[in-house]
């Protein structure tokens, strides 16, 4: 029993690194706090939905829902957000219109969908043993992109001139241009990565859940907010460590609590961590931005 | 009225100039009708009291505040509001006197983003020159920009611009963090040398007296305004500059205070003075 714990607390943890490490990078290339991230993952859970339903291998709809999260993201930014930063919107306007936009797509899926639950129809597969670990096929898949995604992004960032650019551009990004490098389109890289690792969590989120209904990626923010402060936003393998730990934490209290407390206590620990570690995202946040909005 | 000795004597070739440059960061402007020209292969300083403008009217020659008024004139071409990025292409590199590393990347990776315009190849080629130049960030390529000591930080913010072969070279108080015999090998071997290869000089300066003995041309600019704009030597030999434009006599070295002295080996622990990012949008 404890080791099939253990064995959620991983899958959970993929899922959650694939979102809050998209959420992470995000916000700290761009330094918008998108809080209408959960909601882009429902809609890329919806694309995945209609691509399996209309045909497709199921699996491909993690494909389709990954490119419809980096590419909804984009022109997110581009046409809603940027607008916003152009007038001179600050960080606190920024979250309300965030925040606007959280509801406004939770309204449409729900116009659209209604208040039904769907399933992604994934052939249950068979299940791997591993370590006193029982996976279902689909688990192993998710385990396996989130491990992708990790390395991919790692060696992205830590190998190659355009990811070092990102993080040149999201310490400093006046240097950044004084360095010859145009961070619109840094930016610009940074929304579409972002966006593929948001919808791929999406996917997989829905994958794990067996069912979605419109406001289930909302409802993931918690969490994923909770693992990307748990890790010092602003930071990747901060937000992997605090998916790991988020997910182990919640997987954990669901065994010895109750199923129900899941969020409770991934809320429970963002609380903490606010306390304990006040570098956490609102101390960077206010030191590194005008905050009086 | 800002008073002008004639300019005989300065290379005829204009290289970096501003007109009549009024700017701001909201609505007041902090510096008003600045004009001043920077000739090829010179070594231009500008010098003044704390909170004149000089920072301000470097970020309004390096793309990070639009000026309200007046131009910007770069090699012949106007670029008044030009993108940091298009500066740098077109050969200006820019120390800024805060935040001048990225502090969550590497020595070696800061020195990379110096070079981010070149090809890879000599990208090499330049930093192997930059190790050679300063030796002391050798054995730092893999530490972190925000685990060096003042005195290193800003060797590696002058080192990474001089990856990029910048044409001009904009340095904001390069000596403020470095012991005096540091600053002293920054400023009459390092940037004399850069200037003797071709390398055109820009200077904001708090040590006025070294910064005039290697310049060849001085602006003093006091509460925003060029007060005065002169050949360095005459100007040294005037009692009544150092006080009342610099807040000190310009006779002796300048007194740097206890704090700026320790700047060689102590650690500030990458604590740069906090600097509202202004521009951010562009
Ligand atoms: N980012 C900023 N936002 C608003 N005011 C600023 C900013 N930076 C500097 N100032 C103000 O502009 C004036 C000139 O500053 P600065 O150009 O840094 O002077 P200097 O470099 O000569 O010491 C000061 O009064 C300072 O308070
Ligand atoms: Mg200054």
């Amino acid at each position: 029993m404890f080791l099939q714990t253990v064995g959620f607390g991983i899958v959970t943890a993929s899922i959650l690194a694939l979102a809050a490490v998209g959420f992470t990078v995000q916000f700290s290339v761009t330094n918008i706090l998108n809080l209408a991230y959960g909601d882009v993952m429902t809609a890329s859970a919806f694309v995945a939905y209609v691509s399996a339903t209309a045909g497709l291998n199921p699996w491909i709809g993690m494909i389709t829902g990954g490119i419809f999260g980096s590419l909804f993201s984009y022109l997110l930014n581009r046409f809603v957000y940027t607008p916003f930063i152009r007038r001179g919107s600050k960080l606190f306007v920024m979250i309300i219109v965030t925040i606007s936009m959280s509801l406004i797509l939770q309204n449409v899926m729900q116009i659209i969908w209604g208040p039904n639950f769907f399933t992604v129809p994934i052939p249950a597969g068979s299940s791997v043993r591993f370590l006193g670990m029982i996976f279902t096929t689909s688990q192993i898949v998710i385990i396996a992109v989130a491990v992708a995604a990790m390395l991919g992004l790692h060696s992205l960032l830590t190998f190659t001139k355009l990811g070092k650019a990102m993080r040149a551009t999201a310490t400093d990004p006046e240097l950044a241009r004084n360095c010859g490098i145009r961070t619109k389109r840094i930016t610009d890289l940074a929304w579409l990565l972002s966006g593929l690792l948001c919808g791929l969590g999406g996917v997989a989120l829905v994958i794990d859940l067996g069912s979605f209904q419109s406001t289930t990626g909302g409802e993931f923010l918690v969490p994923i907010i909770a693992a990307a402060i748990l890790g010092g936003v602003g930071q990747p393998y901060g937000a992997m460590l605090g998916a790991l730990v988020i997910g182990m934490a919640t997987e954990m209290a669901a065994l010895v609590i109750n199923p129900e407390y899941k969020e409770v206590v991934a809320f429970g620990l963002l609380i903490v961590m606010l306390l304990i570690r006040p570098q956490g995202l609102l101390a960077e946040v206010a030191s590194q931005k005008e905050v009086a909005a | 009225m800002p008073t002008s000795s004639d300019s005989a004597g300065r290379p005829a070739q204009e290289y970096l100039s501003v007109r009549q440059l009024t700017v701001g960061y909201g609505a007041a402007p902090i510096i008003s009708d600045v004009s001043i020209e920077v000739r090829e292969r010179e070594i231009v300083a500008i010098i003044g009291p704390n909170g004149a403008g000089k920072s301000t009217l470097l970020k309004a020659m390096t793309g990070r505040l639009s000026p309200q008024s007046g131009t910007v004139v770069l090699d012949g071409k106007d670029v008044t509001g030009a993108a940091g990025y298009e500066l740098t292409r077109s050969g200006v590199g820019y120390v800024p006197q805060h935040n001048d590393v990225f502090s969550t990347l590497t020595v070696r990776d800061n020195l990379e983003m110096g070079g981010y315009l070149l090809p890879k190849a000599e990208v090499e080629h330049r930093i192997g020159y930059v190790l050679d130049t300063f030796p002391i960030l050798k054995p730092l390529l893999k530490r972190s920009g925000k685990l060096l000591s003042g005195g290193e930080r800003k060797l590696l913010g002058i080192g990474r611009c001089l990856v990029s072969s910048p044409k001009i070279l904009i340095l904001d108080e390069p000596t403020a963090a470095l012991s005096p015999s540091l600053a002293r090998t920054i400023l009459e071997d390092h940037v004399t040398a850069l200037a003797r290869a071709g390398t055109t000089v820009l200077l904001v300066e708090q040590r006025a007296r070294q910064a005039m003995e290697i310049s060849n041309w001085c602006y003093v600019l006091v509460a925003g305004r060029v007060e005065l704009s002169s050949e360095p030597r005459s100007l040294l030999s005037r009692p009544d500059v150092g006080e009342l434009y610099l807040g000190r006599p310009a006779g002796p070295e300048p007194d740097r205070g206890p704090d700026s002295v320790a700047g060689d080996g102590s650690t500030d622990g990458g604590a740069a003075v906090p600097q509202v990012a202004a521009g951010d949008e562009s």
